[in-house]
């Protein structure tokens, strides 16, 4: 009797175990599987932000090497951009380039969504393909054919160059954002508006232009994003001229500078404006 | 003669509706057209047609040969440069499409009130200046750079490590950060579309967690899978900015581009190798852009 309750005890005692252990693991196993996507989506965040968060930091640095431990707190590094002609001319050129590709890339853009969405023509396909391509094919490409285009009909690389190499891919970004919006809404408005007398015109100012707005403004902010951020069309096609992508390049080449992390913190923190107000807008 | 009339007038309107028809166009359609005629189309063009003429002491000479195309592949470094970007464009797709794939997944059907939130974040990177954030990574990633000084500072290296930047690594790290919003947002799309009615109908018919992800959702998202991939895999292959800032003296079919195009002094060159690159991404659209519908990624 004695020893035949020991192993029973044990055997017990194993199972308690095990039980136990297999309750731990299934609850680790609840764990993993409640948990793994919001802490996998965290870190992909991290990854995303890595870089502006560090360039930002580091921009406040007093050391001239951004590296840790931190030295200490300073702005010199902003007043020091502030001195740099170079820095302001190629900041103003960009923003000169950004405004006119802006106005020209939203009114051709917003035309051409109106011809795509309500348009009824025969070959709709190949000028769908025509207005997606320039999204789609890289920046390199593009700017080397620009180079050797405007090199063929022999027209000087300047800040018009880099304005019209700019509109290519930036105005097929404003159709799209522009014939989502027209596609939302309702045709009938229109054709209530017509019935009640409006012409054609007064249609279109009172009717169609207001309900594209929120539309046209985030194409608009789309548009000077991207030509304000462009690099690659601007490298092949300004000439002499700098913007300021490739004025921020060519200070790279030199090897990490402090100068660079303010002005790349001011860049970010203009961007993420840009974005949060056409957010805004978008509502 | 009242029949007559009517059917003169309806005969008027057939025809005045057809002609504002393609008025209409010409006016709204035509400048961007014209636009893109001019600067996209001729560009791309002229481009194949200077890759297939020569380049002698910086002037280009109207002799029709393949050579350059012939040179794409023979040339020694061109070759491994266009191996070298096909595996690591394949390479940061792939990666992209793993990292994307939950993280896309989780703020389309899980993000709750915070969904749109949470893709603004996943906006803010996208728009904000490339080159910037590429440098970014060279503050991170260098021998006296900010994870080797923490590293070191630890006490978890003796010594910097030294192939985190300038190496293959460092390459595929930059394209898959670069581009990985690209894969995130079309994912997101068709994510966020699917019906929540079709989830719970498996889970009421008995299905694991598993075969749902693999019968329902998978499928249901390949639109966006696709989309991403076009997006990821075209854009690394013609990559300039991440192998030229971050890529040390890595072989990538973007640095042979530009390089060709500046100090190199060979136009013919580079423009056969930018044809090759046009016609790999013709190729990727091509057959690929039936899966997918570009205007919704956007």
């Amino acid at each position: 009797m004695s020893h035949d309750t020991e192993p029973a005890a044990k055997r017990a005692a194993e199972a308690l175990n095990q039980s136990r252990l297999d309750r731990y693991l299934s609850v680790s196993v609840t764990i993993v599987e409640r948990y793994w996507l919001p802490v996998w989506t965290v870190l992909v965040f991290a990854f995303l932000f890595a870089p502006i968060v560090i360039l930002i930091l580091f921009s406040f640095e007093q050391g001239t090497f951004s590296s840790l431990p931190w030295d200490g707190f300073t702005t010199r590094w902003y007043s020091e951009m502030l001195n740099d002609g170079r820095l302001i001319e190629s900041t103003f050129n960009s923003l000169q380039v950004a405004a006119n590709v802006t106005v020209v890339a939203t009114i051709l853009g917003t035309l051409g969504a109106i011809a795509l969405v309500r348009g009824q023509f025969r070959r709709k396909g190949l000028f769908r393909a025509i207005i997606i391509a320039p999204m789609t094919i890289p920046g390199l490409i593009l700017g080397i054919a620009l180079l050797i285009w405007f090199n063929v009909i022999g027209m000087n690389t300047s800040l018009l160059t880099v304005m019209l190499g700019q509109l290519v891919f930036v105005t097929p970004f404003v159709v799209i954002t522009v014939s989502a919006r027209l596609r939302g809404f309702d045709p009938e408005l229109e054709e209530a508006a017509r019935d009640l007398g409006a012409s054609r015109w007064q249609t279109y100012r009172r009717v169609t232009l207001p309900l594209l707005m929120p539309g046209i403004v985030s194409g608009a902010l789309f548009a000077f994003t991207l030509s304000f951020d462009d690099f690659l069309i601007a490298f092949f096609t300004s000439g002499p001229n700098n913007t300021l992508p490739i004025y921020i390049w060519s200070k790279i080449q030199h090897g990490t500078d402090p100068v660079v992390n303010a002005i790349s913190a001011m860049v970010l923190l203009f961007s993420i404006t840009l974005i949060v107000i056409s957010q805004l807008l978008r509502r | 003669m009242v029949e007559t009339t009517g059917k003169i007038n309806s005969k008027i309107r057939t025809i005045t509706n057809r002609i504002p028809i393609s008025d209409k166009f010409l006016v709204s359609g035509g400048p961007i057209l014209l636009l893109e005629i001019l600067f996209f189309l001729g560009p791309i063009l002229i481009m194949f047609y200077i890759a297939v003429i020569q380049m002698e002491n910086l002037q280009l000479v109207h002799e029709f040969s393949l050579q350059n195309y012939i040179e794409v592949f023979r040339g020694t470094a061109n070759r491994e440069a266009v191996k070298n970007t096909v595996f690591l464009s394949i390479l940061t797709t792939l990666t992209a499409g793993v990292i994307a794939y939950p993280f896309a997944y989780y703020i389309a059907r899980r993000g709750g009130r915070f969904k749109n939130q949470l893709l603004v974040l996943v906006m803010v990177p996208f728009w904000t200046n490339y080159i910037v954030r590429v440098y970014g990574w060279q503050i991170i990633l260098g021998t006296e750079g900010m994870l080797n000084s923490l590293l070191t500072w630890s006490g978890i290296v003796n010594e910097p490590i030294g192939w985190l930047l300038n190496t293959n690594f460092s390459i595929w790290l930059g394209l898959t950060y670069l581009w990985l919003p690209f894969m995130v947002l079309p994912l997101y799309a068709s994510l966020e579309k699917i019906d929540e009615t079709l989830i719970e109908a498996a889970y009421d018919l008995g299905a694991t967690r598993w075969a749902v992800f693999k019968r329902v959702i998978l499928p249901l998202s390949i639109p966006g899978l696709v989309g991403g991939t076009i997006f990821v895999f075209i854009f690394s292959m013609g990559a300039y900015i991440v192998p030229a800032m971050i890529g040390g003296g890595q072989l990538f079919v973007g640095t042979r581009i530009a390089h060709e195009f500046g100090i190199g002094g060979d136009w013919a060159q580079g423009a056969a190798l930018g044809s090759v690159l046009m016609l790999v991404v013709a190729g990727t659209l091509w057959s690929l852009m039936g899966y997918t519908n570009m205007e919704d990624m956007f």
